[in-house]
């Protein structure tokens, strides 16, 4: 890729407060997003995929969590250094947030319009706002926008208040878009409208995506490039098609095995991946994925694995040469 | 058109195609969701007693105060006495309509002023309890634990033994005793609302918690703290009745519901009517805010809101 980097996160460390603990979510993860790209961020739930989202957005404040370390620069400015009012700034102009739920991304009490102009701050007159509220909802695919912009969201279906979530985030003409999970309450078919839908519009307005997902398919669907977690740790990240063809890290084999779109040979025994994730306020001293791990050994469990490159992927694996 | 969700199925058919008609057509439907309608007889009490407690007093035929010892004990006007003194005349011949006026006025005061104070609290200490969590969340719901176990009787006993009784001093002990049942519900309800996507979305706009409160949090509890506030109501003023009762609240001889049937009951078999005024006017305002506050409950009922 030569276009510009939009989005380059560094070592991002975050933990959560419990009681007197703290729990590290995120232990050190680096994202790199160009413009017009989207990037998956994938693991199953608990492995500090939407902790890394919102991190990046210092939206992990006390007393819930705290980021503790690391960079996340935005067009080259690190966010984490910003004083509140130009963090605040940046929220309102450049980042632009698709929620995992529709049903609830919407305030009950307030007509869409209302909600879209919140965010259309560049716009000074209504009847402008109005314009640009109608047109994106046009784009979005919202039937009949005009007529509906004094409706309220308990009138739309899920479908289309996702439609609406991403019309908000859109209004902002953010150069990052971050999204939540944003298909995963939704039914198969809607699913592939709004999936469809991001594709497009990240072309179109040349937008960089940070996608966080558990579902590889649907990754693998809109985005270029993909960063795999596992127990806070990005364990294997690259392009997406070498990733998912040739996947170096165990744990991400082990993933593409279990899942049922993706599976090498269809109509086989997919593979389940045995025991847990490890509890984050326990967590072992080594490779994380260690005690699941059919090629572990003894010296996986010792310390955390080092990055490794092959060509464009980066793996922490210490057997990571040995595959593909 | 648009599928219907199933948590909207309960929803009167005509939500589901039209495109939203006028503010009047959409209230209208709203009243009729849950299938329950408004409720004229309960409202319509509040309305009396709220009215007689506003500006009744200016049409009371007599000074409630005023003695007039010629006509003391007189019945109702049904029951064998004059239409001078409609509702009767108490020992001292005062006029058991006009205190009954007067005494709806310190009702109503004592009421509103107490639910306004614990209200405003109560909301306080909730918003900032359930949106900024943590320690402070922790230590505001042991207060509140705290003040929920503490026995009103007591308070009030101490407080009206050391500053003496006043209607001021029934207030304050009255707003002691009731922001923890705010503070309380609606602290989960902040909970509830915080956890939705919209706060998110908000935050991801770069709304502050101030702005937050304001726009997403205190809209959306609105509709329990209407409940809460009518339900309160009525136990404000039956906590006022009961103080005064006990002659520890609104100090005579300044007429309240209260003292009224504390002092009428010794005459109970000479005088039915000087309890059973006063406690009819009591019990029907405590039942009505009840069932306001109950349909209200119905009304807001999340199934038939969204």
């Amino acid at each position: 890729m030569t276009a510009a980097t939009v989005l380059e996160v560094r070592g991002l460390q975050t933990v959560y407060f419990q009681g007197e603990q703290t729990v590290p979510a995120v232990r050190g993860i680096d994202l790199t997003i160009a413009a017009g790209e989207a990037t998956a961020l994938v693991g199953e739930s608990g492995s500090g995929k939407s902790t890394a989202a919102l991190s990046v957005m210092r939206l992990i404040t006390p007393p819930i969590g705290t980021v503790t370390g690391g960079v996340a620069r935005l067009a080259g400015r690190n966010l984490f250094e910003l004083d509140p009012k130009a963090m605040r700034h940046v929220l309102l102009h450049d980042i632009g947030y698709v929620p995992q739920d529709p049903t609830t991304a919407l305030d009950p009490l307030f007509t869409i319009r209302t909600q879209i102009a919140e965010a259309a701050t560049t716009s000074s007159s209504r009847r402008e706002q109005d314009e640009l509220i109608v047109s994106l909802l046009d784009r979005l695919g919202v039937n009949d926008a005009a007529a509906r912009l004094k409706a309220y969201p308990h009138e739309f279906s899920g479908g289309m208040r996702q439609r609406v979530a991403i019309a908000i985030a859109l209004a902002k003409d953010p150069q990052l878009l971050i999204a939540d999970e944003p298909t995963t309450a939704l039914d198969v078919t809607t699913q592939l409208g709004i999936l469809r839908l991001l594709d497009e519009l990240r072309r179109e307005r040349h937008l960089a995506v940070l996608f966080v997902t558990h579902d590889l398919a649907v990754a693998r669907l809109v985005c270029q490039r993909v960063a795999v977690m596992y127990a806070g740790l990005v364990v294997e990240a690259g392009p997406i098609q070498t990733v998912l063809s040739t996947p170096r890290h165990p744990y991400t084999r082990a993933l593409l095995d279990a899942d049922p779109g993706l599976a090498e040979a269809p109509r086989t025994q997919l593979r389940a991946i045995p025991g847990q994730p490890p509890p984050l306020n326990d967590l072992p001293p080594g490779c994380p994925f260690a005690p699941r791990c059919p090629l572990a050994e003894e010296a996986c469990t010792r310390a955390i694995p080092p990055t490794e490159t092959f060509g464009e992927v980066s793996v922490r694996c210490i057997k990571a040469g040995d595959a593909a | 058109m648009v599928p219907l969700e199933a948590e909207d199925s309960t929803l009167v058919v005509a939500d589901v195609g039209a495109t939203p008609a006028g503010e009047g057509a959409r209230r209208r439907r709203r009243l009729r969701r849950g299938g329950t309608r408004l409720p004229w007889v309960s409202g319509g009490i509040i309305v009396l007693f709220v009215l007689t407690g506003a500006i009744g007093p200016f049409f009371a035929p007599y000074h409630p105060e005023h003695i007039d010892l010629m006509n003391s004990l007189k019945p109702p006007v049904l029951f064998g006495g004059t239409s001078d003194h409609i509702l009767g005349t108490d020992q001292l011949g005062r006029d058991v309509l006009s205190r009954l006026i007067h005494g709806a006025r310190v009702s109503l005061l004592v009421a509103l002023a107490v639910v306004v104070i614990a209200g405003l609290v109560g909301v306080a200490i909730a918003v900032i309890a359930g949106y900024r969590g943590g320690r402070l969340d922790a230590f505001l719901m042991r207060a509140t634990d705290a003040t929920m176990a503490f026995p009103v009787l007591l308070l009030a006993i101490v407080v009206v033994g050391v500053f003496g009784p006043s209607t001021r001093n029934v207030i304050i002990i009255l707003a002691f005793a009731g922001w923890a049942s705010y503070a309380r519900v609606l602290r989960s309800e902040v909970i509830s609302i915080k956890t939705n996507d919209f706060v998110t979305m908000a935050r991801t706009m770069g709304g502050g918690g101030r702005w937050i409160v304001r726009r997403h949090i205190l809209p959306n509890i609105l509709p329990t703290l209407l409940v809460l506030v009518s339900l309160q109501l009525g136990i404000a003023i039956i906590a006022e009745g009961s103080l005064s009762f006990l002659g520890i609240g609104v100090p005579p001889p300044a007429p309240s519901w209260g003292g009224m049937l504390a002092d009428g009951r010794s005459q109970l078999t000479r005088a039915w009517w000087l309890p059973t005024f006063p406690g009819l006017a009591l019990s029907l305002t405590v039942l009505a805010a009840n069932m306001l506050g109950d349909w209200l409950r119905v009304f807001n009922d999340p199934t038939t809101r969204r």
